[in-house]
């Protein structure tokens, strides 16, 4: 680099006074960009590249010598393949379940959270221990939590006399057993940041509602939901593109299965991957890609939507 | 008894001339005899060690390693286990890339081939031929069918490319207690699996007469095609040129899926997203009792595990009840090779040959191996060590018996995980029996067709 900056330097002897200085702040920008540019283009748009490239062959990791160029087909396959329609359903599902869930308890929680005088602080740390969980360690904690016979859920279950059930070995209540999981670890996350949001809304706005007599449900309708608006688009597409990609904890706990009642896309695409079909696992990536920007697209245009609507309602 | 083990409590005169004779040759055997020692001692290096974590795998090698490090002083030994579920998908990753980070890889047989088309592994003949009486101890105490797994063409003579120190085979793990108690015998084929599934099973109590390692997935693939095995079936018309038809919507194929269905009322609840922890907890805890196709496993014999360890016993899998019907327990096991790609090959070699050599080298390293959740390849160790590990016995019964647990090609492991997804969803009603056999059948061809294999 001070080599370079050395030949940039020199280069500035041959130039009028205010040319060369703009041309100085230019190598120098460009100098200073060059190592962010270079982590940019190796750790990202190369590999970005060569997933494109492997997207459009036919190549097994188990048998590389047989890789050869198939064009469209792996998408094509894809596009025919039902467990890839299943998981995309599924994914959806499971992210519009567990990030409404979570904002709804998420809110409440903040709300409670920020009524609270006494060991609020010591009541925020605690609460957001799972947080920091590693998601493996808390899928296999689950695991034997929902263990149908010697697991502690269906015991409490017994012990109240409600019925129990077989969790993640069935297919019926394997996706919201990982659903629970999900939103334990994650309900802490989106309260605090909405708890944060709470306090800063200024206090003197709250005693006007109050003294204008503002019922609970319309000072959360025209107060704090508007005022909260910002920072709810930001929650909601941490947690929608985070649930979308949702991969560690499915895969600990069930493997996609029981059949493909917890297939999401991730998980799916693992599984591609695990039986060497790269080529496939490359388009799946691809596909999934674009899904996810057209998703996030969707939610920011609706959220503002109603960001203005709400606005609006506030103003009048 | 002979006489020279008395020796020298009997009264003897020696001569001068024998005194110096016996002296010379005492020092000559002494040089010859130490020059092995002073080999090791002079051969250097690290050998880092990919392998499964844990039992069976881990374990061993870590009890083996005191006593190869005070043969071995110069050479280290660095255990790098993984856990075992993921260590398929990282040593092929590995092993894609040419890395020299491993010396000695421990993982499944399944993978030679596919290896072995990467130019991944180091042949082990030419290592094996500098100790001709180790060699040959080595091959006939594993069976061949066993050491042939680890040989690229799976056959004796081929290339040998992996020593086997851990073998494996589905075994039949039941409680012989409940067996006794209802008056019944061990089932020999299916059909008086399902009887005695039903026979065993006492929901109230919390007692499941079948269990098995279904999760989706590979898992689910070995049981489906260990059933359909048992019925005669086969992955492929045949295995060369002009064959590679898959038959999986065939009779076996029916009867497999069929017999696995007519099993579900009786399964434990845990079977559809079980793997083997699952299941071997299962059985340890006493709410399984039968789990007719089993991997084996030491933990349920060892009472440090399940309080039932005396009433646990192994036998041979059942076999389909039809005219082609046998008994197919899976064969399994893991190997050790030496990456191409390793800088450190001779002390490697000596890890791997130290792990394997049963009592070859040294009686105590079979004992170490055995007593840390060792599940040895070689016959020797399962028949001097049954009393301890009583379902040695149901091993030594199986290996003749076994089939590979995956066709020998690089293919394999994609077509097992194939078959796998297909049975998960035939289990849960997601697709009938016909429509997952069709599925097994066009989503392998599409592979076998991707590879090349039908041009």
């Amino acid at each position: 680099l001070s080599r370079l900056a050395g030949v940039a330097a020199r280069l500035d002897g041959f130039l009028p006074a205010r040319r060369r200085r703009r041309s100085t702040d230019k190598w120098r920008a460009w100098l200073l960009l060059l190592p962010t540019l270079g982590l940019l283009i190796a750790m990202s748009i190369y590999p970005l590249l060569y997933a494109g490239f492997l997207s459009l062959q036919i190549r097994n990791m188990f048998s590389p010598r047989a890789a050869h160029f198939g064009g469209l087909a792996n998408y094509m396959e894809l596009v025919r393949d039902s467990y890839f329609w299943r998981s995309v359903e599924l994914t959806l599902v499971f992210s519009i379940t567990v990030v409404s869930l979570q904002i709804v308890l998420g809110f409440v929680l903040a709300l409670i959270l920020s009524r609270v005088r006494k060991l609020s602080d010591l009541l925020c740390t605690l609460i957001i221990l799972p947080v920091f969980v590693s998601p493996i360690a808390m899928g296999l904690t689950w695991r034997f939590m929902f263990e149908p016979t010697t697991g502690v859920i269906n015991w409490i279950l017994a012990q109240l006399g409600l019925p129990t059930s077989l969790w993640l070995s069935g297919t019926r209540m394997a996706l919201p057993g990982i659903m629970i999981a999900d939103t334990w670890q994650w309900t802490p996350f989106v309260a605090m940041i909405l708890l944060a949001a709470l306090r800063a809304i200024p206090p003197e706005i709250i005693e006007a509602a109050r003294i204008d007599r503002l019922s609970l449900a319309q000072m959360l309708h025209r107060i704090i939901v508007p005022m909260l608006w910002p920072v709810l688009v930001v929650v909601v597409l941490i947690r929608l593109v985070d649930s979308i990609r949702i991969f560690d904890l499915v895969y600990v706990m069930t493997r996609g299965g029981p059949g493909t009642s917890t297939l999401v896309a991730s998980v799916y695409n693992y599984t591609i991957f695990q039986s060497g079909r790269i080529g496939i696992m490359a388009a799946f990536g691809f596909l999934m890609l674009v899904f996810i920007n057209v998703l996030v697209a969707a939610v920011l245009r609706l959220l503002a939507r109603l960001e203005r609507r709400d606005r609006r309602a506030m103003a009048i | 008894m002979s006489n020279h083990r008395y020796g020298l409590m009997l009264p003897i005169s020696i001569t001068r001339r024998q005194l110096l004779g016996g002296s010379s040759a005492a020092v000559a055997a002494s040089l010859v005899g130490f020059a092995p020692t002073r080999g090791r001692a002079a051969m250097s290096g690290t050998a880092n060690v990919f392998c499964s974590a844990g039992q069976r795998w881990e374990l061993p090698q870590r009890a083996v390693l005191p006593l190869f490090s005070k043969a071995f002083p110069n050479i280290k030994i660095n255990l790098q286990p993984v856990p075992h579920g993921e260590a398929v998908t990282k040593i092929m990753v590995s092993m894609s890339s040419k890395t020299d980070a491993y010396d000695v890889v421990f993982t499944d047989n399944g993978q030679w081939p596919a290896l072995n088309a990467m130019g991944a592994m180091t042949e082990l003949g030419p290592f094996m031929d500098k100790d001709p009486p180790w060699r040959d101890d080595y091959l006939a105490d594993v069976p061949p069918a066993i050491a042939n797994l680890y040989r690229v063409p799976a056959k004796t003579q081929a290339p040998l490319y992996g020593l086997t120190p851990d073998g494996n085979a589905q075994i039949a793990f039941y409680r012989t207690d409940l067996f006794q108690q209802k008056g019944m015998k061990l089932p020999e084929t299916w059909p008086e699996v399902i009887d005695a599934a039903k026979e065993l099973t006492d929901k109230a109590k919390g007692q499941y007469g079948f269990i098995s390692t279904m999760r989706r997935g590979i898992f689910a693939g070995w049981q489906f095609w260990a059933v359909m095995a048992s019925y005669g079936g086969s992955w492929f018309d045949k295995e060369e040129t002009g064959g590679w038809r898959p038959q999986f919507a065939t009779d076996p194929g029916y009867q497999a899926l069929q017999t696995l269905l007519k099993l579900m009322p009786y399964a434990h609840p845990v079977t559809l997203n079980a793997t083997d922890d699952e299941a071997n907890s299962a059985l340890a805890d006493g709410s399984a009792v039968y789990g007719p196709i089993e991997w084996g496993t030491a933990v349920l014999n060892d009472s440090k595990f399940t309080k039932f360890a005396d009433v646990i016993r192994a036998d041979i899998t059942p076999r389909g009840e039809t005219a082609k019907g046998r008994h197919a327990p899976l064969m399994g096991g893991l190997g050790m090779f030496i990456p191409s790609w390793s800088k450190n090959k001779d002390a490697a070699w000596e890890w791997i040959k130290w792990c394997n050599s049963g009592d070859m080298t040294n009686p105590a390293i079979g004992e170490a191996w055995v007593k840390n959740s060792g599940q040895p390849a070689r016959v020797s160790l399962l028949n001097k060590y049954t009393s301890i590990r009583p379902y040695f016995a149901g091993l030594s019964k199986a290996y003749p018996h076994a089939v590979p647990y995956m066709a020998t090609i690089p293919e394999a492991q994609t077509i097992a995980e194939l078959i796998g997804n297909e049975t998960s969803s035939a289990l849960t009603a997601e697709k009938s029996i016909e429509a997952a056999l069709k599925g097994m059948d066009e989503g392998v061809t599409h592979i076998m067709s991707d590879s090349g294999y039908y041009h």
